[in-house]
C-alpha cells in the first residue's frame, strides 16, 4: 500500500497548503492514541541518538508557560544535557540560543508533542519559527483546546498550515533509519613502518594479496591526490619554507590527512604524500619517535568524528564551544581568532575565510629568537590559521554555525567580530577571555591539550624556559623542508614521465 | 668451484662496497675483480687473504684448487718442546712483552668492543690515545684479533683503509634473504633527514650524468655512505653511477612492481 497524499485527504486548512513545503502541520490526534504515542517513542529515540539532525521531538515540560523554559526544552530535544543547561542560567537568552541551534542543525522537522499544552503565545513563535528556518513545525494535538485558534494564530506568522489525521503519521513523519557504519577494511591490517622511501614495497612484501590490494588503492589515490595539490602549488616553493609550509599544513590538515580518523588510513595518507612531496622537492618529514606506542593514531584530526565532538556540543552558550573547537581542531591557542569577522564564516560552519583585512594581533613572543629557533627546528612552520582557508570536519560545523546563527541574532553585521566581547559587541573578544572559554571547555572533557595549559605549567611559560611552540604539524611530529630547487627540477615526474627502466 | 660471481657481487653489495671501492681497499684495479673466481689466480697472496677477510669468504672459494691444499698438515719448526703452542700465538712471538699486556683474547676483545662503540673507522693511533695503550699493543691485539676471527664471534674485524680498522656484521652467517630483510629493517624504520634526502634526490636526478653527479657526490659523501650503508642505494658499477634501490623506484612510483621496471 502507498503512502496516501495528506493534502488530498482531510486537510482543513489553506487548500495552498502542503505538508512538503514549510508549514505548520496540525496532527490531531483527538483521542491520545496509542499509535501515535508508539510512533513517537521510537522517533524521539532515533532523533536523540542522531542529534544534531534535522528531525527533532520537543516534549514540552508539563505546565510551563513561559518561553525559557520552552526554549530549555527545544535544547534538551535538540541533545543538550539538561544539567549543563541549568548550570548555565541561560535566562531570557535560552531562546535565542535555541533559534541558533535548531538553524545550526538544518532542523527540517520540529516535532511538538501535546501541543494542546502549550500556551497561546507558544503558537505564533512557532508559525514565526517555521518561516524563519524554512521547517515543518508538527503540532501534535493530543487533548482538548482550540486548535483552530493555533492554527490562526500560527497562519497569523505567515505561514501555510495543513491539517492530518494520526494515521498518516508514519508515512509523514517516518522513523530515520540508523545510519550505517562503513566498513573498516584495514581494522587488521597491520602496515609496515618503513619509512615512505620503502613503505609502498614493504606493504607489498608483507601483506596478503587482497589486504595489500585495498592499501595500494589507497595509496595510489592519495598519491594522485597529492599530485594536483602539488602542481597548484609548486609556485610557492619559491616563496620560502613558511609560505609552502602554511599551504601545506592546512591542505593535510582539513583535507588530506585529518579528516581520516583510521589510524592505518592515515599512515597510507601519509606516506604516498610524502613520496610525492619528495620528488617534487619538498621533504615532509615525520619523526614518529615522540608520538607514543601508537603514532599512526596522532596522525589523524583532532575532532573529526562525532564522538570527539558531542562533548563540546552539550551547553548552549555557542561561543565556548565554538571557539573550543577550533582551537582543537587547529591545535593552537586562539591566538588569531579576534582576526575573523562574520562574513568571513560560511552560515553553515564548513569554511573559515581568510579576512581581506587582518586585525590579529599576534603575540611577541613570536618574533622572540628562541621561540623562532623551536619553530625552525620542529615543524618548520609558523601555522598562522587566518592566512588561510580552514575548513571544519562535517561533525564540528554544526557548533560554528550555531555560534553564526546566534551572532546575527544578536544583530552582528558581515564586518562585526565573529567572536565578540559579550560586553562591547563590536569588539573582538579578547584573547585571554578567549582561551578562558577554551581552557573550561577543554578541562570539562578532562582533555587538555599542551597548547591551552595555563602559566602555572612550566612548558607553557615562558619565563626563564622556552615556550612550547604549537602547531598541528608540530602536534603529528611532522616538518617541512625544502630541497634543492636545481636537483628537483631534474627529477623525473613518476607518473608523467617513464624514464626508469 | 670457485665461487660464482653472483654470491661474489652479493656479498660485496652486502659489505657496502662497490667494485671500485674494494679494488682501491686491496690496492688493486677493480677489473681484477670482475670475473668468476679464476680471474683472482693471478692475483697476490695477500690480496686473496685480504679479499676472503673482507667478505669473509673461505680463500679456496676464490680460488680453485686452493681447497686440495689447505688440508696439509703445518710443517713444525726444528727444536721446540712438546709443551710450546704451534702455530703461535702473535703473543708468544719473539720480542717480550710490554710491561701493561694482558692476555691475547683479552686484548682482542677489548679492541673490537672498542670499534664496534666507536661506529666508525679508527687508526691504531686512536685507539691507543681511547684506551690508554701502546700503540704495540694494539697493533698485537689488532693482529691477534685477525688471525682468530673466531673471537669476534658475530662481526668481523675490517681494515677501511690504509691502518684504520672497525667491526661490522659478518657476511657469512646469514642467508642473502636473511640478509635482504634485515635490510629492510634498516631501510624502514629511520625518518629520512634532509641531508640524507638531498642525497636521495641527486641519485634520482642525477641518473645517467655522471659528471654532475660525482661533483655532487663529493660534497655529500658521508651521505652517499649512510645511503649505501642502509641500502636506499647502491653503486655497483662504480661510483659515478649510483641507483635507488628496487623497493625506493616502486615506493615512489617509479616502477609498477618492486620486479618489473618494464611495467611502467
Amino acid at each position: 500500500m502507498t503512502a496516501p497524499l495528506a493534502p488530498d485527504l482531510l486537510v482543513e486548512a489553506s487548500e495552498e497548503s502542503s505538508p512538503a513545503q514549510p508549514c505548520v502541520v496540525l496532527v490531531r490526534n483527538d483521542d491520545d492514541g496509542v499509535g501515535v504515542r508508539e510512533h513517537l517513542k521510537f522517533f524521539g529515540e532515533s532523533t536523540t541518538r542522531a542529534a544534531p539532525a534535522p528531525r527533532v521531538l520537543v516534549r514540552p515540560t508539563p505546565g510551563a508557560t513561559d518561553q525559557t523554559t520552552f526554549a530549555l526544552d527545544v535544547l534538551t530535544a535538540l541533545g543538550k544535557n539538561p544539567q549543563v543547561l541549568a548550570g548555565e542560567q541561560l535566562g531570557a537568552s535560552a531562546w535565542s540560543y535555541a533559534r541558533a541551534w535548531l538553524a545550526a542543525a538544518q532542523v527540517t522537522d520540529l516535532v511538538v508533542d501535546r501541543a494542546h499544552q502549550l500556551p497561546a503565545q507558544r503558537w505564533g513563535e512557532l508559525g514565526e519559527l517555521a518561516a524563519e528556518l524554512g521547517c515543518r513545525v508538527w503540532l501534535v494535538w493530543s487533548g482538548p483546546g482550540h486548535s483552530q485558534a493555533a492554527m490562526d494564530s500560527a497562519r497569523g506568522a505567515g505561514v501555510r498550515c495543513a491539517s492530518v489525521l494520526p494515521e498518516w503519521l508514519p508515512w509523514l513523519l517516518p522513523v530515520p533509519a540508523r545510519p550505517q557504519q562503513p566498513d573498516d577494511q584495514l581494522f587488521d591490517t597491520v602496515l609496515p613502518l618503513a619509512e615512505f622511501t620503502t613503505f609502498r614495497a614493504a606493504a607489498r612484501r608483507h601483506l596478503p594479496p587482497a589486504q595489500f590490494e585495498t592499501v595500494d588503492r589507497l595509496y595510489l589515490d592519495a598519491a594522485g591526490i597529492a599530485d594536483a595539490w602539488l602542481a597548484d602549488h609548486q609556485h610557492l616553493r619559491a616563496e620560502g619554507r613558511e609560505r609552502i609550509g602554511g599551504a601545506l599544513a592546512a591542505w593535510l590538515r582539513d583535507d588530506q590527512l585529518g579528516p581520516h580518523h583510521r589510524p592505518s588510513e592515515a599512515l597510507i595518507v601519509l606516506r604516498a604524500t610524502q613520496a610525492v612531496l619528495f620528488v617534487g622537492g619538498v621533504l615532509l618529514r615525520w619523526n614518529p619517535a615522540a608520538l607514543g606506542p601508537n603514532p599512526a593514531g596522532r596522525l589523524c584530526g583532532t575532532i573529526d568524528t562525532r564522538q570527539r565532538v558531542h562533548e563540546l556540543y552539550v551547553g548552549a552558550r555557542t561561543a565556548p564551544g565554538a571557539i573550543t573547537a577550533l582551537s582543537l581542531h587547529l591545535n593552537q591557542p586562539p591566538l588569531y581568532f579576534d582576526c575573523w569577522r562574520l562574513g568571513d564564516v560560511a552560515t553553515d560552519g564548513s569554511v573559515l575565510n581568510p579576512p581581506g583585512l587582518h586585525r590579529h594581533k599576534a603575540p611577541a613572543y613570536l618574533s622572540y629568537p628562541d621561540h623562532q629557533a623551536a619553530i625552525a627546528t620542529t615543524s618548520g612552520v609558523t601555522e598562522i590559521p587566518c592566512a588561510y582557508t580552514v575548513r571544519i570536519p562535517a561533525p564540528a560545523q554544526v557548533l560554528l554555525a550555531a555560534h553564526h546563527a546566534y551572532r546575527r541574532h544578536q544583530g552582528a553585521t558581515a564586518d562585526d567580530p565573529f567572536f565578540a566581547d559579550p560586553t562591547k559587541p563590536a569588539d573582538a573578544a579578547t584573547y585571554s577571555r578567549l582561551r578562558s572559554h577554551a581552557v573550561r571547555t577543554a578541562a570539562r572533557l578532562h582533555h587538555t591539550p599542551g597548547w591551552l595549559h595555563l602559566d602555572d605549567c612550566r612548558y607553557g611559560a615562558d619565563i626563564g624556559l622556552h615556550r612550547r611552540a604549537p602547531g598541528w604539524l608540530i602536534e603529528r611530529g611532522l616538518s617541512v623542508h625544502l630541497l634543492d630547487p636545481a636537483l628537483a627540477e631534474r627529477v623525473p615526474h613518476p607518473v608523467r614521465r617513464q624514464q626508469w627502466r | 668451484m670457485a665461487i660464482t660471481d653472483t654470491i661474489f657481487r652479493q656479498r660485496a653489495r652486502a659489505a657496502g662496497l662497490s667494485i671500485w671501492e674494494l679494488g682501491d681497499l686491496l690496492g688493486i684495479h677493480p677489473h681484477q675483480l670482475g670475473g668468476d673466481g679464476q680471474r683472482l689466480d693471478h692475483l697476490p697472496c695477500t690480496v686473496i687473504i685480504d679479499l676472503a677477510r673482507r667478505l669473509d669468504i673461505h680463500p679456496a672459494d676464490l680460488v680453485d684448487g686452493l681447497d686440495s691444499v689447505l688440508a696439509n698438515p703445518r710443517a713444525a719448526p726444528p727444536a721446540l718442546s712438546a709443551t710450546v703452542e704451534w702455530p703461535p700465538s702473535v703473543a708468544t712471538a719473539a720480542d717480550p712483552e710490554p710491561p701493561d699486556a694482558s692476555s691475547p683474547e683479552h686484548d682482542a676483545g677489548v679492541i673490537q668492543v672498542a670499534l664496534a662503540h666507536a661506529g666508525e673507522p679508527l687508526s691504531i693511533d686512536e685507539l691507543a690515545t681511547a684506551l690508554d695503550w701502546t700503540p704495540r699493543r694494539v697493533t698485537a691485539a689488532l693482529d691477534h684479533a685477525q688471525r682468530h676471527p673466531q673471537l669476534a664471534s658475530p662481526v668481523a674485524l675490517r681494515r677501511t683503509g690504509p691502518g684504520l680498522y672497525t667491526v661490522t656484521a659478518r657476511l657469512d652467517c646469514l642467508t642473502p634473504a636473511q640478509r635482504d630483510h634485515l635490510g629492510e629493517a634498516q631501510l624502514a624504520r629511520r625518518p629520512l633527514s634532509p641531508e640524507h634526502a638531498h642525497m636521495l634526490l641527486a641519485v634520482l636526478a642525477l641518473w645517467g650524468d655522471a659528471e654532475d653527479y660525482l661533483a655532487y657526490r663529493g660534497e655529500h659523501l658521508d651521505a652517499e655512505r649512510e645511503l649505501k650503508r642502509v641500502g636506499l642505494i647502491h653503486a655497483e658499477h662504480g661510483p659515478h653511477h649510483p641507483e635507488a634501490h628496487a623497493d625506493v623506484r616502486y615506493s615512489l612510483r617509479y616502477w609498477n612492481t618492486p620486479e618489473d621496471p618494464q611495467g611502467c
